[in-house]
């Protein structure tokens, strides 16, 4: 079965409002133990599977969020510090350690360093009209979004 | 301790989350917790994302399992086990003194008999029976091992078929694939080590049938799709190269495990192992799935019409596929066979979608070398009562209801003799009159066959050594190769 994938306002909805095909669960969900809607259960199923690590890092919803991230974090006013600081908070609801600061910039400037240089190619990284800075801030919000501390709210 | 799962609103509240109470609590009461869970682990946890397996404890013929997992418990007196004095006793209730107080799921003790509607005949030199249901499990019988005098604990279905997988009727406890990778590791470090595939309708145990109970979660099955592609998301984002992805993989390892280095949850581990294997698997899982370089011989062999299709055969095909790639445990269940109302039908529509694949799975091993060391292992979680269920409140007529004392199961290759019959039922397939094989003892002669002493393989959890036996289990020596 083909899912139709909505468009304009509806295709950023949360997931809560995805439409429930009962024969046909929405991938992403039943990768992360989704029940199927076929019977009731009194406790959901919990793992911790490659599948699911494949779905955070490749699945076009995560990676739109990345890229929704990245330009946001951009878009912050003051120093790259300040604004990993601001986009950190926004995944952890906590400030970055200064290791974790310096790692993550590292990461950035290599990024941009790529994304510089053509050998990373921004066109197919990013929405049309983005910037370097956007895209080597949304490598930085891809990680971010696949922390385990972010993946699991406590 | 104000410890709270959800992030109060003030910044500074933030910190009180169980990841601060465990990570800020030093020597207290987290550490200590935790320390009892993992014992010396939680020194070294940061470098070994995948513990070092046991090894085995003396030689093993079987390097990999494939447990086709008939779900919902097949009847073993229409495939495997003819009773021709139901045929005398059809419609009459049984004596009394053959149930005795046992308590049935859905039928009453005096409901009538129902003697088998399917031929039998024997097979092989080895002269097993088979019934007509299952020609192409017929057609390889002197490959096969008939275990007819399996019994369980359980008479319904999640807690038998957890019961069969774990050892133990409640979730929780790992399960036997779990056990094996614990036990003896990964063969190939591309793949996970026990993968579990599911066709028909959805399994009532669920995933407690493959999870890790308390051993690590890296142990825990990895269920793949029974859809188009049974793995999603292999291709990075488009514009993601592989450098890209492994330099953005190496950031969230280092950042995850300075986390596990403060705080020590082995789920944190699990999911630095999670996310390197689903690196891995964009590079193998693709190679894997493509079965379009199979012959076409051999989709002819499995009944495979449409490779893209998802059914059982093609699963039987995957399982293959995966142990010529080194994956060691390998579920495939097949659930529907619970046939309360219509067993003709359903049984004879549900081995006409397995009767063909399974028997390929085992002569298509065998061709290529692999059943010496491949278990494969056919069974349900009970068998089913040589009673009629009739309910007409229900709509049923014509089926047979859950009997747990006596049912059939067959294993192949690895380790286990082929063409045997072994132990038997009563002259009404009811009980058990020799050589009763419990769900423990086959669990034992799985792991035998692994190499692997299932008194010895034990895990320290909660204050004591548990084991898949638990305190039980024989190995059925006649049964060994």
């Amino acid at each position: 079965m083909i899912w139709t994938v909505s468009t304009g306002e509806d295709r950023y909805r949360r997931a809560l409002y995805t439409f429930a095909k009962r024969s046909t669960p929405y991938a992403s969900s039943q990768t992360f133990d989704a029940p199927t809607g076929e019977a009731c259960v009194a406790r959901r199923e919990i793992s911790n599977t490659p599948l699911q690590s494949l779905v955070l890092l490749n699945d076009e919803v995560f990676f739109e969020a990345a890229q929704a991230l990245g330009t946001t974090i951009a878009a912050h006013p003051g120093t790259p510090e300040e604004k990993l600081r601001f986009g950190f908070m926004r995944c952890l609801s906590r400030p970055p350690a200064p290791a974790e600061t310096a790692r993550l910039l590292a990461f950035r400037q290599a990024q941009s360093q790529r994304l510089e240089s053509g050998d990373l190619k921004l066109a197919q990284l990013m929405p049309t009209g983005s910037t370097i800075e956007q895209a080597s801030w949304m490598t930085v919000a891809r990680v971010l979004l696949n922390l385990d501390e972010t993946i699991t709210k406590n | 301790m104000n410890c709270q799962s959800r992030f109060p609103a003030t910044p500074a509240g933030a910190q009180m989350s169980r990841r601060w109470f465990l990570r800020e609590c030093g020597l207290g009461l987290g550490k200590i917790g935790l320390a009892s869970l993992m014992g010396d682990a939680l020194i070294n946890t940061a470098q070994a994302a995948v513990p070092t397996p046991l090894g085995t404890h003396f030689p093993g013929k079987a390097k990999s399992v494939i447990h086709l997992f008939m779900a919902g418990a097949p009847s073993q007196l229409d495939l495997f086990d003819p009773k021709p004095e139901l045929l005398k006793l059809d419609g009459k209730p049984l004596p009394p003194s053959v149930i005795g107080g046992q308590r049935l799921a859905f039928i009453r003790p005096d409901a009538g008999v129902m003697a088998s509607r399917f031929k039998f005949a024997q097979h092989g030199e080895s002269g097993a029976w088979v019934s007509e249901l299952l020609p192409y499990t017929a057609a390889i019988a002197d490959d096969l091992c008939f275990i007819k005098s399996v019994k369980t604990d359980q008479f319904n279905h999640a807690p038998a078929q957890i019961f069969f997988n774990t050892g133990f009727l409640q979730p929780g406890r790992p399960s036997i694939g779990s056990w094996v990778t614990y036990g003896l590791g990964s063969m190939n470090r591309d793949l996970p080590s026990f993968v579990v595939l599911s066709t028909g309708a959805g399994i009532s145990g669920g995933a407690a049938n493959w999870a890790s109970g308390f051993l690590p979660t890296v142990h825990a099955g990895v269920r793949f799709r029974n859809s188009g592609n049974p793995i999603l998301n292999t291709s990075s984002p488009t514009g993601v190269d592989d450098r890209l992805q492994r330099e953005t993989l190496d950031a969230v390892g280092d950042l995850n495990r300075a986390q596990l280095a403060s705080i020590g949850d082995p789920e944190i581990e699990t999911r630095i192992a999670s996310h390197e294997m689903a690196f891995r698997l964009q590079h193998s899982a693709p190679e894997l799935t493509d079965l379009s370089g199979e012959t076409e011989a051999t989709l002819k062999m499995y009944g495979i019409e449409d490779i893209k299709a998802p059914c059982y055969a093609r699963a039987c095909l995957l399982a293959r596929r995966m142990v010529e790639r080194g994956v060691r445990y390998i579920n495939i269940y097949n659930e529907g066979w619970d046939a309360h109302s219509d067993l003709a039908g359903n049984h004879g529509k549900l081995c006409k979608a397995t009767d063909q694949a399974s028997a390929a799975l085992v002569s298509d091993l065998k061709q290529r070398g692999l059943l010496d060391e491949t278990l494969v292992v056919w069974g349900g979680e009970f068998g089913r009562t040589p009673m009629v269920e009739t309910n007409p409140t229900l709509g049923r007529a014509l089926g047979r209801d859950h009997h747990p004392s006596a049912f059939t199961i067959w294993m192949a290759g690895g380790g286990i003799k082929g063409g045997q019959s072994y132990g038997e039922t009563d002259e009404l397939g009811y009980h058990i009159v020799d050589r009763p094989v419990h769900v423990h003892d086959v669990q034992a002669t799985i792991l035998h066959c692994l190499g692997l002493d299932h008194e010895r393989l034990t895990y320290l959890h909660a204050g004591r050594h548990f084991r898949l036996t638990d305190v039980h289990g024989h190995i059925v020596k006649d049964l060994l190769a």
